[in-house]
């Protein structure tokens, strides 16, 4: 090499070395951030959902606790009140009548906001109850399948059955389908809970772009509380299947 | 053992990439097929360029290269359109890829087709770049797992240093820089070339480790 190109060749590796450490600090300012602001993030989510829960299991607890049995109360005033007037009767069996309504409804109610059965018979039992109670409201047909026992911390279960309540109300409100399959199952330490309806789909990625998929927000927030993945594919016209998966 | 061997066994590194690549391959996410199809094409484009150097046929390397240049950047740009970055929109995913044709169809006119296509090359790596760079921002602010397992991030890190790597260096290639250069001199360039491009490989072979499997959907409709 004769001088020019020495001088060059130097210029060029001090100009590497430089562009290399730049790179190298870009990098690692870059990850510090992304693990500040990961850990951030997710004790934000969790704790707005431990509030949304404790909140919903309070608000559940006073409507069956204490407007329960208080309208059970005024229900036997009414039907003791001693009157031979036919309008009289009949205005008390109607107003029983709407007592016994309202009475049902706050139970329905305390119900959604959170279920018995999954505090006290667990996920499976909760989902089986909540399909149920869905395909006689709405008339959807929904095949829930799951072999194997699961058992699950407390908070994993109200999540994940928050995550089948969200996915059967959308699939309700939106997707117009004539069927919904649900299957949870484990396999390697992971539980997977897959969905899949036949309704008109829509496009995951703009829904997310646009921000108007706050549902779909709400299901990732609650898969990575639980430290999993949350995939969705769905093609307009041709369905819509998710999946989440969890290490257990 | 000749300079040309030394690069050659060094090039080879990309082969543990390739190899992970092929046995990972039907598990995997589609969306990195394309990824591992550059790995494959680079190995079969180094033992190529090899054969051809020891058979004395120089003149068609430039050829092989520049080739080789345009697949990959159609690979790895096809990469980021699965990944999402072009918003999914197959109509900007196409022009880029056209545009990018059209300027290498235009200086392979003007400078032959035998010559190593540097300012095609040059062009098509700041857009690999930005991408990448794009890429990994995007990958900063969405990723909520643990960022060292995410393949993306060690594509993106791999591709930023290799293609910048890849302009420094080669920028004095540009004919009309009407840089001089010996025999010497070209040697300890591509040295630097392919020690840059052993780190790079070896970046991606980590990457192949860590790209997800495919996704587990319900196929009952």
């Amino acid at each position: 090499m004769d001088t020019q190109e020495k001088e060059y060749y130097n210029s060029l590796l001090i100009v590497l070395i430089v562009v290399g450490i730049v790179l190298l600090y870009f990098i690692i300012t870059a990850i510090r951030y992304q693990r500040r602001s990961l850990r951030l993030h997710k004790e934000r989510i969790r704790a707005e959902i431990d509030t949304l829960e404790n909140e919903r299991k309070r608000i559940a607890a006073d409507l069956h606790d204490e407007l329960g049995p208080l309208l059970s109360a005024v229900k036997l005033q009414i039907n003791n009140l001693e009157t031979t007037d036919p309008g009289d009767l009949q205005i008390i069996g109607k107003s029983s009548g709407y007592i016994d309504n309202i009475i049902t409804k706050l139970r329905e109610i305390s119900n959604d906001l959170m279920p018995n059965t999954l505090l006290r018979k667990g996920l499976k039992n909760a989902v089986v109850e909540f399909i149920d109670h869905s395909q006689d409201a709405y008339k959807l047909p929904v095949k829930f399948i799951c072999e194997q026992d699961l058992q699950l911390s407390q908070d994993k279960e109200i999540n994940l059955y928050r995550i089948v309540q969200e996915i059967t109300h959308n699939t309700i409100k939106h997707a117009k389908a004539t069927m919904l399959i649900i299957k949870i199952s484990i396999q390697d330490d992971r539980l997977f809970l897959m969905t899949a309806d036949n309704g008109r789909g829509f496009d995951y990625f703009s829904k997310i772009h646009d921000n108007s998929g706050l549902g779909l927000r709400n299901l990732q927030s609650r898969t990575e509380v639980m430290g999993g993945e949350f995939n969705c594919v769905s093609t307009p016209d041709k369905g819509t299947a998710y999946t989440v998966e969890i290490p257990l | 053992m000749d300079s040309t061997t030394f690069f050659f066994l060094l090039s080879l590194s990309i082969l543990f990439a390739a190899i992970l690549g092929v046995i990972k391959f039907r598990k995997m996410d589609p969306a990195y097929h394309p990824f591992v199809y550059y790995c494959c094409l680079a190995v079969l484009v180094e033992i190529l360029v090899y054969i051809l150097l020891l058979n004395d046929m120089k003149y068609i390397v430039g050829t092989v290269y520049n080739f080789f240049a345009l697949a990959e950047f159609y690979l790895l740009t096809r990469m980021f359109h699965n990944w999402g970055l072009f918003k999914r929109k197959k109509n900007t995913f196409t022009g880029i890829i056209v545009l990018s044709f059209l300027l290498f169809a235009c200086t392979l006119y003007i400078r032959g087709y035998n010559k190593i296509n540097y300012f095609s090359k040059i062009v098509n790596s700041f857009a690999l770049i930005f991408f990448s760079i794009s890429a990994f921002n995007r990958m900063i602010q969405n990723e909520r797992n643990n960022i060292f397992k995410n393949a993306k991030f060690w594509i993106c890190i791999g591709m930023v240093i290799f293609f910048t790597y890849y302009i420094l260096v080669n920028t004095e290639q540009l004919s009309f820089l009407n840089i001089k250069r010996t025999k010497a001199f070209e040697d300890k360039v591509w040295l630097i070339n392919a020690y840059s491009n052993v780190f790079v490989n070896l970046l991606y072979a980590v990457a192949v480790i860590w790209i997800p499997r495919k996704k587990n959907i319900i196929t009952l409709f």
